[in-house]
């Protein structure tokens, strides 16, 4: 399998001395500018929509996080943060939604509805019980609505675990498993280096 | 008109209908075969002048084989609303469309026709409106059963 010019170069720095150092402050960079500049789906299903809008407006302001520019299309945005209660029926248009945006990508499930169905769960025959059925979640936030200072400690969580991600690490991988191969393919190779 | 005088006026023009004075809105029940010559005269009349539906539902009673169309129409230029009801045979509910005199019923209807499986004859575009296309059973038929409908706990 061919190499992308993000692993190539992934596996040129580390491979070079103090490589894995350089390596792991740039993918800090990556998840420090990722976190802070995180763009919001505009999309509402229910009440909890006007919850987040309310956290948009000057009074909570999300704009601190970095999480102000809702996207009015999914091609733009990076977070999808599902305001409501999930139908049957728009669970297959949730589900093209987050498919259109492009990665990385992150879900917050905000209020009960989205969570695990809320209020409808028992006796209904509409409404999807979570909208995990549909999307991977990164963070789920309670309530019913959930008040504006609950959906921005959603979004700090949210941070917080990108922080903690590795994105180069995928590249790091290939780019190894392919210097491996390279060299087992090589008549009369040395046994293979140590991790 | 005043209530008392509108239910002495529909009282008379329609014999074979019950009028029920009791409710919040003044009510007639209207069987069947009358329904949509009732239903064209409320319209059509200027001493009822009932142009505005505000309102179309159904009630499903399985005790009484039956499924029961409700239609909330009220007046603007008289200022009285009324409360229309007909029955239909719950194993094959038809009821006569009332779209072409109200447009606002056609959606009305569908839904009626979603969630209750009301047939209205001669309705010109009897589709799914809330549900999806596919759907099985009429959600809100007191013995509709599906898969994902969890029963209560206690």
């Amino acid at each position: 399998m061919a190499l992308s010019p993000v692993q190539q170069a992934a596996g040129v720095v580390a491979a070079a001395p103090g490589g894995q150092f350089v390596l792991l402050n740039v993918e800090a960079l990556f998840n420090w500018s990722r976190a802070n500049s995180l763009f919001p789906l505009t999309f509402g299903l229910s009440c909890c929509a006007i919850e987040f809008m309310a956290a948009g407006m000057s009074r909570h302001d999300m704009a601190r996080f970095g999480a102000e520019v809702a996207r009015a299309t999914p091609r733009q945005a990076d977070l999808m943060i599902v305001a409501g209660t999930v139908t049957e029926k728009m669970a297959p248009i949730v589900r093209t939604l987050y498919d259109q945006m492009p990665d990385p990508k992150y879900v917050i499930s905000m209020g009960a509805c989205a969570t695990a169905g809320g209020p409808f769960y028992f006796d209904n025959y509409s409404v999807l019980k979570g909208v995990d059925q549909v999307v991977p979640v990164d963070v789920y936030v309670p309530g019913c609505p959930p008040r504006p200072e609950a959906l921005i400690y959603g979004i700090m969580k949210l941070q917080q675990k990108i922080m903690r991600e590795h994105p180069l690490l995928g590249a790091r991988l290939a780019a190894r498993a392919a210097a491996e191969a390279a060299a087992a393919a090589q008549p009369g190779a040395a046994p293979k280096a140590g991790a | 008109m005043e209530r008392a005088a509108l239910a002495a006026a529909l009282a008379g023009a329609f014999p074979d209908a019950a009028v029920d004075p009791a409710g919040q809105h003044l009510e007639i029940r209207v069987p069947r075969a009358a329904f949509r010559g009732v239903m064209e005269r409320l319209h059509a009349d200027p001493a009822f002048a009932l142009d505005y539906p505000m309102s179309m539902t159904a009630v499903d009673w399985p005790d009484l084989k039956a499924i029961t169309c409700v239609y909330h129409l009220y007046s603007m230029a008289h200022g009285h609303a009324l409360v229309v009801k007909c029955d239909a045979d719950r194993a094959d509910p038809r009821v006569p469309t009332v779209s072409d005199l109200w447009l606002g019923c056609e959606w009305f209807e569908r839904e009626v026709f979603d969630l209750f499986g009301v047939a209205f004859e001669d309705h010109p575009d009897l589709r799914r409106i809330m549900l999806t296309d596919d759907w099985v059973g009429y959600p809100l038929r007191k013995d509709y059963k599906d898969s994902r409908i969890a029963g209560k706990p206690y």
